[in-house]
């Protein structure tokens, strides 16, 4: 998606549901790793299978706060600049 | 020299030489209150990281973290779990605010209460409610330099007096140095943290087990089902996990300091930008964890608080004094460094919300020093259960701070009335057993405080003659005067 820039009057409806939809890229983003780390023991409450030595769980809380910034990035770089 | 003088001189070597090179740092600075209080509103991008690594990771991560894996296992994950989705959450509303904060002047949450709903006594009820809760918090931070301080000195010595030295010490730092000298000392205090923590988990593991992946090994034969949460709602369960990962992360930045480490910044990008990379700095605290879950196996047997004392224990039998030395130094720069920044934000909500002064902050960082320090020294058992309340009281601010960025309704009463139901249930928690199918009681107690506050939203919405404050629809940004 290109950087949104605000156009005149005759395209503001689209203008406005393509910032809608930047919106929701945004959140949506942004809810995947939080949702995985929420939802861990739910999703990966086990010892085994060890990943480099530790326990399933510790290695997806783990894994997924090392996404996290990359997770973020990429929700950023749909936010409209001002 | 005996092990406990070497080890006492390293640490008193250490938060002097901190605090020397913090007040070279900043001894061009002129002290006006903006300047001490937020820091001018200048930190870059790295200062303002270093700051906040600095004020987050207290000696509850540093002691706190391993002690929850030694005496409980897999539940203490829910202290990596809370900082990257806090992160997550701040980073879609702190630039906003950091924004309105520099539009209309504020330093702190109860002036972005006072500045949106257009309410004074919510503002000077707040900030007494702030107070009363970070001044109990600041003394556990005593009670942790005071662990270090006694281990360090091979429990020879009472540490009451040293810990009271240590406190004035700093006190007196933030006092001349204000958040920017808090925030140079910080990055001493971050760097001997990362590497002491780096020390303990990985090297600790391997001296014992040859490696971290044998350690790990030995802890499930030892404790079966120590490395998973039980299932259900037992206590430590699935839903307090979930719940209480939840609430914490809420909460994460609603204490006093926070909301000025976060005026401090350059701009909203600055913020955002913290908000992209912080979890980075989280890792730390899986050392932390890997050196509780060593000193299980190593030193097994330590009960209630004294798990805390975990991997300290195994330094102090099986290494030099020295090395003893230098990680309860970082650890106690780890108890300071957060309770001087706690300090700064308590006197400053004084100053500003209650007397109405800035002027006065300074004096007040001393007067909540010793304010503190003799709370701690009569009453330390008693105040075992304000601590319990801080984080959840805390939390309760939460929602008047984040729905009235999103929701035009929301009136001063609203938000005040929903506080007081919130506070409510929290304190009736305190004499509760575990809540509703498992569930953290701080999460209820938020749960009630929204409900309240929607429903008055709704039944008696903001006036719409009362003036838009700092309201700014915060998921339109097209909408906000700051696009011209």
């Amino acid at each position: 998606m290109e950087e949104g820039r605000c156009e005149p009057s005759a395209a503001g409806a689209r203008g406005a549901s393509r910032r809608a939809m930047k919106l929701m890229a945004r959140c949506g983003l942004a809810a995947v790793p939080a949702l995985m780390l929420l939802f861990a023991p739910l999703l990966a409450n086990r010892d085994e299978p060890r990943i480099a030595g530790l326990p399933l769980l510790l290695a997806w809380c783990i894994l997924w706060v090392v996404l996290t910034p990359a997770f973020l990035y990429g929700a950023d770089r749909f936010r409209e600049k001002t | 020299m005996s092990g406990s003088t070497q080890a006492l001189l390293i640490i008193s070597a250490i938060v002097v030489g901190t605090i020397g090179f913090a007040l070279l740092a900043v001894r061009r600075i002129k002290m006006e209150p903006a300047e001490f209080i937020v820091g001018g509103r200048s930190f870059g991008a790295l200062l303002l990281w270093i700051l906040l690594a600095g004020e987050i990771y207290t000696s509850f991560t540093f002691l706190g973290a391993a002690g929850w894996a030694y005496g409980k296992g897999a539940p203490a994950f829910y202290i990596i779990a809370y900082g990257p989705i806090a992160y997550i959450i701040g980073y879609f509303y702190l630039p906003l605010v950091w924004r309105i904060g520099k539009e209309r002047g504020l330093m702190t949450w109860p002036d972005f209460l006072v500045d949106r709903y257009g309410s004074k006594s919510l503002g000077t009820g707040v900030a007494a409610l702030q107070f009363f809760l970070t001044v109990p918090y600041v003394t556990l931070q005593l009670t942790g330099l005071q662990i270090l301080l006694t281990i360090a000195g091979y429990g020879r010595f009472n540490a009451t007096l040293a810990v009271s030295v240590a406190f004035l010490l700093m006190a007196l730092f933030v006092f001349t140095a204000g958040l920017r000298g808090a925030a140079w000392a910080s990055i001493i205090k971050d760097s001997l943290v990362l590497g002491a923590a780096m020390f303990a988990g990985i090297y600790l593991p391997i001296r014992f087990f040859g490696s971290p992946a044998a350690m790990f090994e030995r802890v499930s034969q030892t404790q079966p089902h120590w490395l998973t949460i039980h299932a259900g709602s037992a206590p430590y369960g699935v839903t307090w996990f979930i719940s209480t990962v939840l609430l914490t992360s809420i909460g994460f930045f609603m204490g006093p300091s926070n909301a000025q480490s976060i005026f401090a910044a350059r701009s909203d990008n600055t913020v955002r930008r913290n908000m992209i990379f912080m979890p980075f700095y989280g890792l730390m605290i899986m050392f932390v964890l890997l050196a509780g879950l060593t000193a299980l196996v190593v030193v097994p047997g330590l009960k209630g608080t004294a798990a805390d004392q975990s991997y300290l224990l195994l330094l102090q039998r099986h290494f030099p004094a020295w090395v003893l030395g230098i990680v309860a130094g970082a650890g106690c720069l780890a108890a300071l460094l957060p309770a001087s920044v706690l300090l700064l934000g308590a006197a400053s909500i004084f100053a500003r919300n209650v007397l109405g002064n800035t002027r006065y902050v300074r004096v007040l960082v001393l007067v909540c020093a010793v304010l503190s320090l003799a709370l701690w020294i009569v009453a330390k058992t008693s105040l075992v259960e304000l601590l319990l309340f801080y984080f959840n009281g805390i939390t309760q601010l939460a929602p008047g701070v984040m729905l009235g960025l999103a929701w035009r309704r929301v009136s001063g009463w609203a938000v005040g009335s929903g506080l007081v139901v919130g506070e409510l249930v929290a304190a009736y928690s305190l004499h509760a057993s575990t809540g509703p199918m498992g569930i953290n009681w701080g999460l209820v107690a938020l749960g009630c405080n929204v409900a309240v506050l929607t429903a008055v939203a709704l039944v008696f919405p903001r006036s719409a003659k009362a003036p838009e404050g700092s309201f700014r629809p915060a998921l339109h940004p097209t909408a906000e005067a700051g696009d011209a």
